[in-house]
C-alpha cells in the first residue's frame, strides 16, 4: 500500500477571501484555549510582518493594530474537508478524511490509471492551486508516515520499507506528535532523532511513556498494521458553504461555488454520472432562501462548463437581500456515457458540445429563447408552424410558396400594395373556435418589397400582411 | 500594359510574398448563386470572416439569398444558427427550400447586446458552421469581436443591419448592400468592401431565387393594387387566372 496525505495547513483562513496570497492586509484566524486566544493560522501579509502561527492575540495585535482576526469555526472546516474529501474521491476509491486538515488517500490501486505518481502529484498540485489552498503532500507507505511526511515538509515519497526506515530516521523528535511530558523526557534522556529513539528497547519504552509512543512507533514504519477506514459518499449529493462575509451580490458567490463544484465534479467522476439538474440555494438572513435551478440536456460532469453555466445564470439574478449560506444540490444524476475515444468518429465529439453551447445559451437567455421552427400539419399558416424543443425529427411536408418570414401577429397593410399571384383560399379550423377564412395574395409594394397579405372572407375592406418574403 | 508586366514580374519572383494570396486558399461555402460566387474573392461565403448585408427594404430577397448555403450546411448534419431574426423563420418555407430543420437553432434573445454575445458564443464554440444574426445597433468594437469569434471557430459569420449603417466604420471583411430595382425586379448586390477583391454590384434576377425557395417566386407582373376596392366579383376573378411566371 502507498498512502499520500494531503496537509492543507492554510484551510481555515483559505476557507475566507484573505486567505489569497495577493490580500493585501494582515489577517488571522484565532483560536481561544481557556482565557488565552491564540492565532492558529495567518496570510502572507501578516507572515512577512512577522505575525505566524502560534504567536499570541495581544502580541500580534502590538505589531499589528489593523490585524483582522476571525475565530476558528470547526463545523465549517470540517464542511470543507469533508468537501475536500468528495473531490479527493476521483483519483482513489480509498479515501479517509483525518480532521482537522489532512486527507489520507490510498495511492498504489490509482498509479497506473493516472500514469504514475509524479502525474498524479501534478494534478493533486493543480487542483488545489485552482481552489487557492495551500498543500503539503507526504508519501509513504503507512498512514501515519504519510502524515508526518506532509507535516514536517518531507517531500521525498517513501515507496519501500528501506527508503522509509532512513527517511524517518534523519527525522528530529521534535516532529513527531507527542505530548510536552515525552518530549521533555527524551530530550533528558539525550535522544535527539527519531533514529535514536528507535534503537531504544521498546519495553523500556513502554516501562517509561506507556503503550502510547511504542505503538505510533510501530504502526510508523509499518510494524504494526494501521487500518483505515474508507469514506463512504452519501448517497445524494449536497453540499453547503457558510460565507465568511455577506455577499451582497452574486459577483461574490464564485469562490464558494468553485469549491463546491470542485466536491461535485469529485463526486460525479467516482460514480460515472453526470447532473441533469442542480439547484443552487442562497440563504439569506431572516428571509426565505433564493431557489435557482439550472438544468443541462445532457447530463454533464465537466467541471468547466457547469461552472460557466451557472456563473451566467447567477449574474442575471437581482439578490433580495445579502446571501451568508450557499448550498448546492444535485437533483437529477443520470449515468454518463463515456466519451468513447473513437479515431475515426468525429461527430460524436462535436454534437456532445453543441448541447453544451445551447445549455450556455439557454443558461443567460431563458430556455423558451431557444427553439427548433418545425413544420405542422395544419392548413392555417400560423399553426402551420411549431417551435419545437431540440432533437426532433423532421417530417415531411410540401406547401404551395410561402413567406420565409411570417408575423407573430397580422399587421393592418397601411400602404397600398400591387397584388402579384393569384388568391391562395384557406378555410379551416371552425372546429376549434380558431376559424381561419382567408384569401391570401402576394403583393409588393412600391419599394419592391415582397409579402403575404390576406383579406378576410367576413371582412374585405382591410388587407393584413402575414409574411414578408425575405 | 504596365499592370500586366507588373503582375508577371512580381508572379515571377519566388521571394515575393503577397497579401491578396492570403485569404484565396481560406475554404467557403458556395452562395448557390454563380453570378455572386464570381464576384467574390473566397467564391462563396468566407468561413472564418464576418459578413455584413445591410438591407435597405424588407422583403426583397434578403435571406432567401442565404438559403442554398443553409441548405447545404444543414444537410451535411451541420449547425445553423438563426440569431434574432426579425420575425418567425416560418418552417414551412424553409422545409420547401430544403432546409433541415432540426440542424437549424432558432435563437431569440430580448435585446442587441444578448444576440451579439448569443452570436459570440456560437461563433466561439465552433459547432455552428454559419451563425446568422439580426442586429439594429451594433459598434466597430462588437463586430471586431464577431469577427475574431468568427476566425476562433472557423465559421460563417453573417450579420444582417439596417441599410442606413452603409456610412458606419466596420471592421467586416465583406460588405454588401442589398436594395432592389422595383422596376426591372431584380435583387442588387453592391460589394462595397471586400477583404482582397474589387468592390463592384451584382444582380440577381429574382427568378434565381425559385430553386432555392423549392418553388417558384412570386409572379412578377403586377395585376392590381389593393387601393382598388376588390369586389367578390374581382377575388374571384384572381382565384381563376394563372399565376404569372
Amino acid at each position: 500500500m502507498l498512502w499520500a496525505a494531503l496537509h492543507f495547513p492554510q484551510l481555515p483562513l483559505e476557507r475566507l477571501p484573505w486567505g489569497h496570497p495577493d490580500y493585501p492586509e494582515p489577517a488571522a484566524i484565532i483560536q481561544s484555549i481557556g482565557p488565552k486566544r491564540t492565532l492558529i493560522a495567518a496570510n502572507k501579509a501578516a507572515d512577512l510582518i512577522g505575525i505566524t502561527p502560534g504567536t499570541s492575540l495581544k502580541n500580534a495585535y502590538a505589531i499589528a493594530p489593523n490585524l483582522q482576526v476571525q475565530e476558528f469555526d470547526e463545523a465549517a472546516q470540517a464542511e470543507h474537508l469533508q468537501q475536500l474529501t468528495l473531490w479527493a474521491m476521483q483519483y482513489s476509491s480509498w479515501v479517509s478524511p483525518e480532521a482537522p486538515d489532512i486527507i489520507l488517500i490510498e495511492a498504489e490501486a490509482s498509479l497506473k490509471l493516472f500514469g504514475g505518481l509524479r502525474e498524479l502529484y501534478r494534478r493533486w498540485l493543480t487542483d488545489a492551486a485552482r481552489q487557492h489552498l495551500t498543500l503539503r503532500i507526504g508519501i509513504a507507505t503507512t498512514p501515519k508516515a504519510a502524515i508526518l511526511f506532509a507535516k514536517s515538509g518531507q517531500r521525498m515519497p517513501a515507496t519501500d520499507k528501506q527508503t522509509l526506515n532512513t527517511l524517518l530516521n534523519n527525522l528530529p523528535i521534535e516532529r513527531l506528535p507527542l505530548d510536552d511530558f515525552v518530549f521533555k523526557g527524551l530530550r533528558q534522556s539525550g535522544i535527539r532523532t527519531v533514529k535514536q529513539l528507535r534503537q531504544l528497547k521498546p519495553a523500556a519504552l513502554t516501562r517509561r511513556f506507556n503503550t502510547g509512543l511504542t505503538h505510533y512507533l510501530y504502526k510508523l514504519d509499518g510494524t504494526l498494521p494501521d487500518p483505515r477506514c474508507a469514506f463512504v459518499p452519501p448517497d445524494t449529493f449536497s453540499q453547503g458553504a457558510d460565507l465568511p462575509l455577506e455577499a451582497p451580490d452574486t459577483g461574490a458567490l464564485t469562490f464558494p461555488l468553485n469549491r463546491l463544484l470542485n466536491a461535485l465534479s469529485g463526486y460525479l467522476t467516482l460514480n460515472d454520472l453526470g447532473v441533469r439538474e442542480l439547484t443552487l440555494l442562497l440563504s439569506h438572513h431572516k428571509m426565505e432562501d433564493t431557489s435557482v435551478t439550472i438544468g443541462f440536456l445532457d447530463p454533464t460532469s465537466n467541471r468547466a462548463h457547469v461552472l460557466k453555466t451557472a456563473t451566467e445564470r447567477l449574474t442575471r439574478i437581482t439578490l433580495p437581500s445579502p446571501v451568508i449560506r450557499l448550498t448546492l444540490n444535485a437533483n437529477d444524476l443520470a449515468p454518463i456515457e463515456r466519451n468513447a475515444r473513437d479515431l475515426f468518429k468525429k461527430s460524436h465529439a462535436q454534437a456532445h458540445s453543441a448541447e453544451q453551447v445551447m445549455d450556455n445559451l439557454a443558461a443567460r437567455l431563458g430556455r423558451d429563447a431557444l427553439y427548433i421552427a418545425m413544420p405542422d400539419d395544419d392548413h392555417r399558416p400560423e399553426k402551420a408552424w411549431l417551435a419545437q424543443v431540440l432533437n426532433s425529427e423532421q417530417r415531411a411536408f410540401q406547401w404551395p410558396a410561402r413567406p420565409l418570414w411570417l408575423c407573430p401577429v397580422p399587421q393592418l397593410a397601411n400602404r397600398p400594395l400591387t397584388v402579384i399571384s393569384a388568391v391562395e383560399r384557406i378555410e379551416n379550423g371552425w372546429w376549434d373556435n380558431n376559424d381561419v377564412r382567408r384569401d391570401y395574395f402576394i403583393a409588393c409594394d412600391k419599394n419592391g418589397g415582397c409579402y403575404w397579405a390576406y383579406k378576410t372572407r367576413q371582412n374585405n375592406k382591410h388587407w393584413y400582411i402575414h409574411g414578408i418574403f425575405a | 500594359m504596365k499592370t500586366v508586366a507588373l503582375e508577371s514580374l512580381l508572379n515571377s519572383q519566388a521571394g515575393v510574398w503577397r497579401g491578396s494570396d492570403r485569404y484565396n486558399d481560406a475554404d467557403a461555402v458556395p452562395t448557390g448563386f454563380p453570378a455572386l460566387d464570381a464576384a467574390l474573392p473566397s467564391r462563396g461565403w468566407a468561413n472564418g470572416c464576418l459578413t455584413e448585408l445591410l438591407v435597405g427594404h424588407e422583403g426583397i430577397g434578403e435571406f432567401s439569398l442565404l438559403l442554398p448555403a443553409i441548405k447545404q450546411l444543414t444537410n451535411k448534419a451541420q449547425w445553423v444558427a438563426l440569431i434574432k431574426p426579425p420575425f418567425i423563420p416560418y418552417a414551412p418555407a424553409l422545409a420547401n427550400a430544403g432546409v433541415r430543420l432540426e440542424q437549424t437553432l432558432v435563437v431569440n434573445p430580448s435585446d442587441d447586446k444578448a444576440a451579439l454575445w448569443a452570436s459570440e458564443q456560437c461563433l466561439r464554440s465552433g459547432v455552428f458552421s454559419a451563425v446568422i444574426t439580426w442586429v439594429q445597433r451594433s459598434t466597430p468594437q462588437k463586430q471586431r469581436r464577431l469577427q475574431i469569434a468568427a476566425e476562433t471557430g472557423n465559421s460563417l459569420a453573417i450579420v444582417y443591419r439596417p441599410g442606413f449603417t452603409q456610412g458606419e466604420h466596420s471592421p467586416a471583411a465583406l460588405r454588401i448592400t442589398l436594395e432592389q430595382n422595383p422596376t426591372q425586379r431584380k435583387l442588387q448586390l453592391n460589394i462595397i468592401k471586400v477583404r482582397n477583391g474589387k468592390p463592384q454590384s451584382v444582380e440577381l434576377g429574382l427568378h434565381a431565387f425559385d430553386q432555392p425557395q423549392g418553388v417558384a417566386w412570386p409572379g412578377m407582373t403586377p395585376t392590381r393594387t389593393t387601393a382598388d376596392a376588390l369586389s367578390l366579383h374581382d377575388l374571384a376573378l384572381a382565384a381563376v387566372m394563372p399565376a404569372q411566371p
